[in-house]
Formats: structure tokens, sequence, C-alpha cells
């Protein structure tokens, strides 16, 4: 076999019982023993969100997110997660994903404070990702939209896109 | 009797206007992924009832179609989004 074993990043999300959750410290120690029995690297662990469950899941209508992201070498251990979390009573849902596309700085953004710094540093420099670039980068999921951004003291506002354009000269029109 | 001449209609200025091809929303953002846990965008491409629009009325291309289409259903999965309602 070719050295080509790399590591790779995944994201966790975690559906757990509101009422666990309430007992913060065990639950987030409960699933990172979870994660790193299968020899993963946490990046961080964060609670996500606290919501009504838009269908009820083993009879529950809250719960609670638990995102996390972690290294691992690549296809060995996520099959030992996945059977940890249908064998805990805590987890009543968890979705495992590959997460490469994620940068240092989309991981921070989600994670907030809750990132392991030594190890986020270690990956950007693997990765080679600037700290000054990775600041500037956004979520993916959410691009920041035209109107949102403020555009910059002298700079010159940036034309209107086709569609508005057209839309501006017939109201002119009429 | 010379017959009247008839004046000559004046043609009708055809108006030549060409639609430009409206963009898939996510092109116009350049988005690459979509995110299952951004609720927000994917409550704006599902009916009342929690089921998904077709290309025609969401106006996505066929790649970001598909991405959406992904990613509801792990947030159906997560029960962020609902199955049906």
């Amino acid at each position: 076999m070719p050295n080509d074993i790399q590591s790779r990043v995944y994201e966790a999300m975690f559906l757990v019982d509101s009422g666990d959750a309430a007992v913060w410290d065990e639950m987030i120690k409960h699933l990172s023993s979870m994660l790193t029995r299968s020899g993963a690297t946490l990046i961080g662990i964060t609670r996500w969100d606290e919501r009504k469950l838009s269908y009820t899941v083993k009879g529950r209508k809250r719960g609670t997110y638990v995102l996390a992201f972690f290294i691992l070498q690549s296809g060995a251990g996520v099959v030992g997660i996945e059977r940890d979390c249908r064998l805990s009573e805590k987890v009543l849902r968890a979705l495992l994903l590959k997460a490469d596309h994620f940068t240092v700085a989309g991981m921070r953004l989600q994670l907030g404070e809750d990132i392991r710094e030594d190890v986020a540093q270690k990956l950007m420099a693997e990765r080679g990702e600037q700290a000054v670039a990775a600041a500037a980068a956004v979520v993916v999921a959410k691009p920041p939209r035209s109107s949102e951004a403020a555009p910059a003291e002298g700079a010159a506002p940036e034309p209107p896109a086709p569609y508005e354009r057209r839309r501006r000269e017939r109201s002119d029109e009429s | 009797m010379p017959r009247p001449t008839m004046k000559p209609k004046a043609k009708r200025k055809k108006m030549v206007r060409f639609r430009e091809r409206a963009k898939c929303r996510f092109c116009r953002e350049n988005v690459t992924h979509i995110d299952y846990k951004d609720t927000q965008t994917l409550q704006k491409l599902i009916t009342t009832r929690g089921k998904m629009l077709s290309r025609k009325r969401s106006g996505n291309c066929a790649g970001h179609q598909r991405k959406a289409a992904r990613a509801l259903k792990r947030a159906r999965f997560l029960s962020l989004m609902p199955y049906i309602s």
C-alpha cells in the first residue's frame, strides 16, 4: 500500500436531548470521548443551537444540536463513531460528513471560542492557509449580499446588476 | 378622376426587447457549497407543505438544485426541516 493515508477533516452534528444537554460538561465529555476513542483529533465542539424540532424524535419535541469538527485518518474510525452514536442513549441523531471544503476561518466562525487553537494552527500550517486570507474568508453557506456589504469610504459605487439596470430603465420610460 | 392616394402607414417601430437569462440564485452569489445548517436559505426552496420546489419554480441551475436537494435531505434527517407538514 502506498503512503497515501491522509488525514481528513470531518464535521459531526449531534442531536441530543435538551435535558441531558443541561449538564453541559458531562455531555461534552461523553461526545468527545466517543470521538477520540476512534482516534479523532478534536478541532472544536460547541453547542450549535437549542430549538423546537420539525418532527418528534424519540418522543422529544425540543432538542439541542452539538456541532464538532475533528481530524481523522480517512475512512478509519468513522464506522466506529457511527456505531457509538447508535449505541449511545444520549444521542438522538448524528450526522457525520467530510468537511474538507471548510477553511479554518470557516470553522472558527461556526465554533466561535470553542475552537482549539493549537489544533487549528497546526491545520492551517499543514494546509498552507494564510491567517489574513483565512480571516477574510466567508461562511460558504451565507455569502454576503451586495446590499448588506457597506462600501468602503472613497470607493466608487458598484455598477448595478444587469437585471437591476433594466428595471430602472423601464421605470424611467414609464 | 384621380384616385385618392392613400397615405402610407407609418411603420410601427418594433421594439426589440431582450431578456437577459436569469441566473440561478446560488450562481449569482458564487456559492460552492450549500450547507444543511443554513435553514433560512433552504426554507425558500420548499413549499408550505415542506416539499422541495422544482427547478422551474426555484430557478436553480441543475448543479445547485442537486446540492440543495442533498442539503435539504440532511436537514430533514436532523429534524431541522420537516419531511412534510
